[in-house]
Order: C-alpha cells, then sequence, then structure tokens
C-alpha cells in the first residue's frame, strides 16, 4: 500500500520536474570573469544603484521589454514588475540621474554582447546556457 | 521470311536450270539460315537494351516520398527563422553598442475645471474645463560622450506658460567614482521629496503634488551639485549638494537671488525612503528691487512607504523668510499625508493638505495665509507606460485670505476682490481633474 503510495508520489513529481526547470533565469557574465555576489547585489546592479558586483566592475545589459526572461527576472531579484521599474526609472531618468540597463535583444543577444564584451553582465533563459558564458547564480 | 522465299525462289529457278549447282545451293542456305539467326540475335539484344534505358528513365523520375518531402520542407523553414532570428539578434546587439543617444519623453493632458467662480486657482484653473493648467509635454536626450561623462539636455512646455519653450535641464554629469557622480549646467533644485521631477506626472501617484506642500513653480538654478551614494546600517543612502545661480521664480512676485546652496540626505530600505532637505537662497532680488532680502530657507523632511501594494506618504516643509522678508513674508508651514492602496491596475488614494503662515513679525492687519484641502483620487494603469487619473480635491480653511503662495488670484477690483474672498471663505472650492500621464 505505501510503496504504491510512494510510487504515485514520486511520479506526480517527476511532471512536475519539467514544469519547474523552464522557467528558471540564470545571471551570466563572460567565462573569464570571476564573480560572486547575493541576489540583491545582482539587483542593485540592474537597478543602477552600484556599479560593480564583488568589487568587479561590471555593465548590465536588459533583454528586450516584454520578454519572459526579463519579466521572471525582475520579479524574482528585484520584486518589481514592469510598471514598478517604469515608474523607479522615469524619475531617475528625468531627473538627470542616469538611464536604464542598454536592452540587447534575446537570449541569443545577451550571449553575443557578452562574447563581444567583458566588461557585461546579464541574464538569460537557464535552457539557453552554454559555452559562451559563466553561470553566476540561478534566480529564483 | 522475305530472304528465305527469295532464296528459295533463286535457288529454284538455278536448280531447275542447272544440276550442277544444286551442291551450291545447300551452302548457300546454310549461310542464310546463320544471318537469319544472327538477326534474332540482335533485335532480342535490341529488345533488351530498350528495356534497360526504358528501366533508367524510370528511375531519374523517380519521386521522393510524400513525408520524406514533408520533413525536408520543415528543416529548412526551422534553419531559415532561426538564421533570421540570429541576424536580427545580433543586429540589435551591434546597435545596443553604438547607441550613444538616448531619447525619453513625457507627456500630461488634463481636464480640469473648479467649483469657485470668482477666484482663479493654482496654474490657471477656473470654473470652466480647462486644459492648460496641468497639460505639460517634455522631450530629453541624453547623449554618452564617453565612459564617464554624460550630457543631459531637457526642454519642455507647459500649457500654464502658453507651451512656450523653456529648459530645466541642460547639464554635462561626470562619474568621479563609482558611487559619487559630479553635474554642472542648469538644473531643478530638489527641494522636496518630488520637486526635481514634479513636471513628470508619471513620477508620483496624484495628479499634481498637494500644493499645501509644493509651489507649483519649479526652482531653478545653474551651478554645480555632487550626488554620492553609500550604505549606512543596510540603507542604500545618499547625500546630494548643490551650489548655483539662482534662477528661481516664485507665485507673484519675481524672485532673483545671488547664490543658492542646498543639502538632501535621502535614506532607502526596500519599501521605507526617508528624505531631509535644506536649501538656501541668499541676497534675493524681488521684483527687480536688488538686496531686498537676505534669504529664504526651505526645510523638508519626508517619509514614505510603498510596498507595491500599500502607499504611505507624508511629508513637510518650513519655509523661512530672512530678516528683511519677514516683515512681508511670514515663515509658513506646509505638510500632507497620502494614503493609497494598489488593486490590480486601479491605485485609489486620498490626501489631507495644509499650509499656514506662522504668525510671527507680521505687518499690523496682514492676517495669516491659510488653507487646508482633502482629496481623493484615482490612478489607472492603462499600459505600463500610461497612466489615466480622476481626482477631487476640496479646498478650504482661507480664513478671509487668498490661501497660501498665492495659489487663488483674485480680481483686482476692490469690490470684486471682497467678494471674491467672502466666497472663498465660506465656500472654499473644489478643483476636478481628469486625464493622462504618459512617459516613453
Amino acid at each position: 500500500m505505501t510503496r504504491q503510495f510512494l510510487n504515485q508520489v514520486m511520479l506526480a513529481g517527476a511532471m512536475l520536474l519539467p514544469a519547474l526547470a523552464s522557467a528558471e533565469v540564470v545571471v551570466v557574465v563572460h567565462p573569464s570573469v570571476s564573480v560572486a555576489g547575493s541576489k540583491d547585489d545582482v539587483a542593485n546592479l540592474f537597478l543602477g544603484k552600484a556599479s560593480a558586483l564583488g568589487g568587479v566592475s561590471l555593465t548590465p545589459i536588459d533583454q528586450e521589454e516584454g520578454s519572459d526572461a526579463r519579466e521572471e527576472f525582475y520579479q524574482k531579484a528585484a520584486g518589481k514588475s514592469q510598471a514598478q521599474l517604469n515608474a523607479y526609472w522615469s524619475r531617475i531618468v528625468f531627473t538627470g540621474k542616469g538611464q536604464p540597463p542598454r536592452e540587447a535583444g534575446d537570449d541569443d543577444g545577451i550571449k553575443e554582447s557578452i562574447a563581444k564584451n567583458k566588461g557585461l553582465i546579464g541574464y538569460i533563459d537557464s535552457d539557453a546556457l552554454d559555452s559562451s558564458v559563466k553561470k553566476v547564480m540561478s534566480v529564483k | 521470311m522475305k530472304i528465305k522465299l527469295l532464296s528459295i525462289l533463286v535457288a529454284s529457278s538455278i536448280g531447275a536450270a542447272t544440276p550442277a549447282l544444286a551442291a551450291d545451293n545447300a551452302a548457300i542456305m546454310k549461310r542464310l539460315d546463320q544471318l537469319e539467326a544472327q538477326r534474332q540475335a540482335d533485335q532480342s539484344e535490341i529488345q533488351s537494351l530498350r528495356s534497360k534505358i526504358q528501366q533508367l528513365e524510370a528511375q531519374k523520375f523517380a519521386p521522393v516520398s510524400s513525408t520524406e518531402a514533408a520533413q525536408l520542407r520543415e528543416e529548412i523553414v526551422k534553419v531559415d527563422k532561426k538564421a533570421s532570428q540570429r541576424i536580427d539578434s545580433v543586429k540589435k546587439s551591434i546597435q545596443g553598442d553604438q547607441d550613444k543617444l538616448k531619447i525619453n519623453g513625457y507627456m500630461s493632458v488634463y481636464g480640469v475645471k473648479s467649483t469657485n467662480e470668482a477666484a482663479t486657482l493654482g496654474s490657471g484653473i477656473d470654473n470652466h474645463i480647462g486644459f492648460n493648467s496641468d497639460t505639460i509635454a517634455g522631450i530629453q536626450f541624453d547623449y554618452r560622450l564617453d565612459e564617464k561623462i554624460d550630457a543631459v539636455v531637457q526642454l519642455q512646455a507647459e500649457g500654464k506658460d502658453d507651451y512656450s519653450l523653456e529648459t530645466p535641464w541642460a547639464f554635462l554629469r561626470y562619474k568621479l567614482a563609482p558611487s559619487t557622480t559630479l553635474r554642472a549646467g542648469r538644473m531643478v533644485a530638489p527641494l522636496y521629496l518630488y520637486a526635481d521631477s514634479i513636471d513628470v506626472g508619471y513620477t508620483y501617484a496624484w495628479v499634481r503634488p498637494p500644493v499645501e506642500m509644493y509651489n507649483t513653480e519649479r526652482v531653478q538654478y545653474t551651478g554645480v551639485d555632487l550626488i554620492h551614494n553609500f550604505d549606512l546600517a543596510g540603507w542604500d543612502s545618499s547625500v546630494q549638494i548643490l551650489f548655483g545661480d539662482n534662477d528661481g521664480n516664485t507665485n507673484g512676485a519675481e524672485l532673483r537671488g545671488d547664490y543658492t546652496t542646498g543639502i538632501a540626505l535621502t535614506f532607502n530600505n526596500d519599501a521605507w525612503t526617508l528624505r531631509l532637505a535644506d536649501n538656501y537662497t541668499a541676497n534675493l532680488s524681488v521684483n527687480g528691487l536688488d538686496n531686498f532680502a537676505d534669504s529664504v530657507t526651505y526645510l523638508s523632511a519626508s517619509v514614505r512607504y510603498d510596498n507595491g501594494a500599500l502607499l504611505v506618504l507624508a511629508e513637510g516643509r518650513r519655509i523661512e523668510a530672512g530678516a528683511l522678508l519677514e516683515a512681508l513674508v511670514s515663515d509658513s508651514d506646509g505638510f500632507y499625508a497620502t494614503i493609497g492602496y494598489q488593486i490590480n491596475n486601479f491605485m485609489p488614494y486620498a490626501t489631507w493638505a495644509k499650509a499656514y503662515s506662522v504668525e510671527e513679525n507680521l505687518l499690523p492687519g496682514v492676517l495669516p495665509q491659510t488653507q487646508e484641502s482633502i482629496g481623493l483620487g484615482v490612478r489607472y494603469n492603462l499600459t505600463d507606460k500610461v497612466v489615466v487619473k480622476g481626482e477631487a480635491t476640496q479646498y478650504d480653511g482661507f480664513n478671509g485670505t487668498s490661501g497660501v503662495s498665492g495659489f487663488a488670484t483674485l480680481p483686482t477690483n476692490p469690490v470684486a476682490r471682497a467678494d471674491a474672498l467672502q466666497k472663498l471663505d465660506e465656500d472654499g472650492a473644489t478643483v476636478m481633474s481628469l486625464g493622462i500621464d504618459a512617459v516613453f
């Protein structure tokens, strides 16, 4: 009886796993860059509150507006929706204090940009992770 | 067959003619048989070659099976799509690297009406639906000169100033250090929490920041400022110091100063924001009269709690007039409290505000300016860059005065003026506004 129940639970669990895995966003840098930091540190970088992560000077790049990875990243890392981000950045832009990160396309665009410029940091869907970039952390 | 017949005919004719030729006839017959056999053989070879050719021709035109073809087609489409996506993506990343100029803008359009027939309130609000009092359009250019230097210019036109082109911001920004920025040029003084973004409706919840706290005009200066970010016990903090030539003006009088200076401290921790600011303008001239007064000081304190769902915001300010001005203009205090709650795309909010002159050193017979207001409004997120706002604010407590900072502009005719003051005192005024704020 217990064995059967356990089997069923495991089966149900296994069916859930694929759904969880595909929603993950990872923060990436150039493979030659060695950096570590907390989720808050990364959020501060992307919100323009810091210009370095763990002592390493990095410039954040965003995916284009509306991309799933972008929404997921900001929701998980900074707890902000796109509307809240717009309000936050509007105040900074129109009082001349700075600009939001530049946009660099989709997962491929981010990888291309980082391959060309070691000083960048971005986020991509975990499925797009390959040897052209190094994972700094998963954003959960 | 024909040859055989012919040969028989020839043979028989020759055989009938000469018996001696009979032996040669046999040899000819044999030869004819041989030729016939060869002909048969050739025919069959021709036949087999023909069928071989037919086979080869058939093979040349053999079609690929329909499933294979469909698969190939799918593959081609997939590869094509992926290739064009990659091209687009690479183009964009190159574009991103090359973009040195960023253009942003904002726009607000509001229809506004007040219930008071006698006075014009604020920036031109009266008894008829008007669109000029709160309509503003602005455009800003950020140009990245190099890694550390940016040039910023913001142009703006306001309905209340007949859409004359103004330049609230025009400065160079230099990144001195990772957490320190120096700016030089024309800027807006950050007297209170939203004072430097007062023209961008999108940056705050109300239609307009409470007038009891915020004078409707920006205070401009041309000079330098320094912003330094630091961490204080886990709070994201910043200190801003400014110094420059004062270009500001205030409702009713043209106020120009020799210099203006200020300091603002901001502390941020998740949902909480605390701010303290002190701005000082010295050696003022009022309406062209030089050295009229020695100074005006703006002191303010602000507290905000915003966790995305609940917004609670309160600010207070004191405007202190220097020695000479004191006799004519009293120190004045103003403050407000706002509470709002975000439900899906709607945020209803309520505001209570009050301002009054601090009754010291006034000329005899001059009443302390006062006013108080209660406002209710709703903000709706139409898209993530456009919001619709509706607000109704009831102004009261004028106590026979025209309010604070010249809020109510009265008719010049003494009789009409007295009448207007009385109306304002008795009924107050309700201002209703409906419109949109957008950023791009």
